[in-house]
């Protein structure tokens, strides 16, 4: 059972992973400020800046896995950050955007959680 | 002898044609710029023009006319030469102040013979850069000339030929110009990992040049629009680093100052995630996710922003980059709204620049706010190449890059990205004649040292910042940095049991920085609570027992630097009865005026029972320390009234028995002990 739920994490993943690597196009200037949907590209995949505790093995499969069935949404790892934080993936519409964040922020071993927005030129 | 071969006149027209940009330096130039005096320097001549002259007077009868007019002015005049328009230049006895010239030329001229008398003072040319589009920049030229400019040609002389800091560039990348020497470009790094905004064909990569930003209809969502590529790096870098004096082009701020090219930025933008990368990356931040960085930058320019607050994971990579000794500087943002939502200018210990128009105004579109810290020149653009906007190198091309020099070009454009960088510029020229200088210490200066927002000015100090970007001003104070002086005060001998007072009163900072903090500290002695260890005035209750005290205080400024100073205290032993010799009670006082007038002695049990209640309850907390300090004010005069009068002190007696009856019952009851 905890293998099948790696492997399907980890297909849930690879796709997410396609989605924020390969053919993530940031979103256009004009859109309306301060509409957090800007980090949310067309297929609806985003990335996210996520400080854990010190201890956590966030590129676990197995942990990744069972932190995408507790706040019901699969995450993908994508790569360590500067500073110690992770950089993941995930597939949710935009609107579902805060939601995430927040069911990611009540997680005890999650410290911060800030979405991967898209910076621009002034 | 005259070393000046030109008049007076001849050299105002022609340094006033230098500052509006013609080009071209006469010798008479090099010699000015050569004996340039400062603004106070002394005058020694007055131009003179007296009415009735006659041509034909010969040199004898002026020289007399000379003596004779200096002696009806009280000041001795030697005639130098006869200069056009009738006038002519006199030397005065001695150097003089402009005052002192001036009161001698107000004079002069309250004789009927003299029709105008005025110091001859020194006209200072520009330091003009020969560069071409110099006349076009702006924001760059002497703030007499200028209302918004960032002054920087004082600035440059001061800066001299001292090696300006390292400032990197996290932006869209750094093209080949050949308005910036290739010997000033550091090796960079390319942090944009999305193979679609990269454009390059790769990931992260150590090319931090840059390929294009340009995009097709729809490329950055639904419903944008195509765009050129914008060599928005290229034109930030040009603004802070363009070479000066090289015949080319423009000037850049500090166009000596070695450069860092950081690629965050690319089609569409960027992620938050790579910039934080690579702002780390540049002030050489130690990370096991990062390549080593063998040139760290001491400023870094981020002429970028994120609609989002400052949270605490950006936050922490501005702290990294604060940490490792970098100042970090952003865009304020262009959203004409407030800054206070665009990242990272919305972060603490970030500089956030807020652009202005020509005119001292804030931009059309310039965020503002209180998290703006200053303002600087951005442009306001009602057209393309419209030249109030901020010109800078740029590439002809509209997609890939035309090679240098072939496609090398000058573009004028607007915005808080174009401001920040001479933020930026002048970072580096400060940190070129003072070395030494802390992030807050120049964001200290920077602030401090800004020019006054213009009568009429759209901008105020709560939506542009501190004021607007003065260079020159800068350099000087950061010529000038001095550390706080502390003063702990002068030593002290107390009785054990007494609140002392340690005061810092004679402590000053430096202008333009002012004292951010005191701290009181125990170095040596019985040791005592401090209260209060973080204000001007502390104070502690010597121990009962006696001994030396050593005490030291911090002061810091607000530009980041301190300095300490200790003082002495000794504590004689405080004469305990034996009636009150119980651990925990408190000594004599003799402090406690009215009671101790009232009962003759300090050592009568009810005057030490009243002062166990002030050092047990009233000392433990604010409210308390005031009321005593209030009664240590007030009661002196009234303790001296009634001493010499027995039927008097007996009366306060019977007043104060009530007091001391509830001081002994509060004393002795269980939770006073809390």
């Amino acid at each position: 059972m905890r293998t099948r739920v790696a492997l399907a994490t980890a297909l849930a993943g690879v796709a997410a992973i396609g989605a924020c690597e390969t053919s993530t196009r940031l979103p256009s200037p004009a859109g309306p400020p301060g509409v957090r949907a800007e980090s949310v590209d067309r297929a609806g995949s985003m990335q996210l800046i996520v400080l854990f505790r010190a201890g956590t093995n966030a590129a676990d499969p197995v942990f990744l896995a069972a932190l995408s069935r507790d706040i019901g949404t699969p995450l993908a790892y994508l790569r360590p950050l500067s500073g110690g934080a992770h950089l993941l993936c995930a597939s949710v519409p935009p609107e579902s955007l805060d939601d995430l964040v927040r069911r990611l922020q009540d997680r005890p071993e999650v410290l911060d959680v800030q979405p991967d927005v898209a910076v621009r030129r002034q | 002898m005259d070393r000046n071969p030109g008049n007076p006149i001849i050299r105002i027209l022609s340094a006033t044609l230098l500052a509006i940009g013609l080009m071209g330096a006469p010798p008479v130039f090099a010699e000015l710029s050569a004996r340039a005096a400062p603004g106070a320097a002394p005058i020694e001549r007055l131009i003179v023009k007296r009415r009735a002259v006659s041509s034909v007077r010969g040199a004898v009868a002026v020289r007399s006319d000379v003596r004779a007019l200096g002696e009806r002015a009280g000041v001795s005049l030697s005639s130098l030469r006869r200069m056009s328009g009738g006038a002519e230049v006199l030397r005065l006895p001695r150097a003089m102040t402009a005052a002192q010239a001036q009161t001698v030329a107000q004079r002069l001229m309250q004789d009927p013979s003299v029709e105008y008398a005025e110091p001859d003072r020194w006209v200072r040319p520009f330091l003009v850069p020969n560069d071409p589009h110099y006349a076009g920049q702006w924001n760059l030229h002497d703030a007499r000339s200028e209302i918004a400019t960032a002054n920087l040609p004082d600035a440059w002389d001061l800066a001299g030929a001292a090696p300006p800091a390292v400032v990197a560039v996290v932006d869209t990348g750094l093209l080949s110009h050949a308005d910036i020497d290739a010997a000033r470009v550091l090796p960079g790094y390319d942090f944009v990992v999305n193979p679609f905004t990269a454009n390059d064909g790769d990931g992260r990569d150590t090319d931090p040049g840059d390929p294009g930003d340009w995009v097709g209809a729809d490329d950055c969502g639904a419903g944008s629009s195509a765009q050129n590529s914008s060599w928005h790096g290229t034109h930030v870098a040009g603004i802070i680093g363009a070479s000066r004096d090289n015949t080319i082009g423009i000037s850049g701020v500090s166009g000596n100052a070695k450069l860092l090219p950081v690629r965050v930025l690319g089609r569409c933008g960027g992620y938050l995630s790579d910039v934080l990368d690579g702002a780390r990356w540049a002030a050489g931040v130690a990370d096991p996710y990062l390549p080593p960085n063998p040139n760290p930058a001491q400023i870094l320019n981020l002429s970028l922003g994120a609609e989002t607050s400052c949270s605490p994971l950006v936050q922490s990579a501005v702290d990294d980059v604060v940490a490792a000794g970098a100042v970090i500087i952003a865009a304020a943002g262009n959203t004409a709204s407030s800054a206070s939502a665009i990242a990272p200018g919305n972060c603490a210990g970030v500089i956030a620049v807020a652009a202005l128009d020509r005119n001292g105004n804030r931009a059309y579109y310039s965020s503002f706010g209180s998290t703006v810290a200053l303002s600087a020149p951005g442009g306001a653009q009602y057209y393309v190449g419209d030249s109030n906007g901020i010109v800078s190198i740029s590439n002809t091309a509209t997609t890939a890059p035309s090679p240098s020099p072939g496609g090398d070009t000058y573009k004028y454009i607007q915005g808080t990205s174009m401001s920040a960088p001479h933020v930026a510029g002048v970072a580096s020229l400060m940190l070129a004649i003072n070395p030494a200088l802390t992030p807050g210490q120049i964001r200290q200066k920077l602030l401090a040292t800004a020019r006054a927002f213009p009568a009429g000015s759209n901008c105020t100090t709560a939506t542009c910042g501190a004021g607007m970007l003065d260079a020159t001003v800068a350099l000087q104070s950061a010529a000038n940095a001095l550390a706080p002086t502390a003063d702990a005060g002068t030593d002290q001998t107390v009785v054990g049991d007494t609140v002392v007072l340690l005061t810092a009163a004679g402590s000053a900072a430096a202008a333009p920085a002012s004292i951010a903090q005191y701290t009181w500290t125990q170095v040596s002695g019985p040791t005592v609570a401090i209260s209060d260890s973080n204000t001007v005035g502390a104070t502690f209750v010597a121990p009962e027992q006696g001994g030396s005290l050593r005490f030291q205080l911090t002061v810091a400024d607000d530009g980041g630097l301190a300095a300490t100073d200790v003082v002495d205290v000794q504590v004689a032993a405080a004469a305990v009865s034996a009636a009150d010799a119980s651990p925990g009670t408190g000594g004599g006082d003799s402090r406690c005026f009215i009671a101790t007038a009232a009962y003759g002695s300090p050592d009568v049990a009810d005057v030490r029972q009243l002062r166990r209640f002030r050092n047990r309850y009233l000392l433990t907390n604010p409210v308390g320390r005031a009321l005593v300090a209030a009664y240590y004010r007030l009661s002196p005069p009234f303790a001296d009234a009634i001493r010499p009068y027995p039927l008097l002190r007996k009366l306060v007696r019977i007043g104060l028995a009530p007091y001391v009856a509830a001081v002994r019952w509060f004393g002795a009851s269980p939770g006073a002990n809390r």
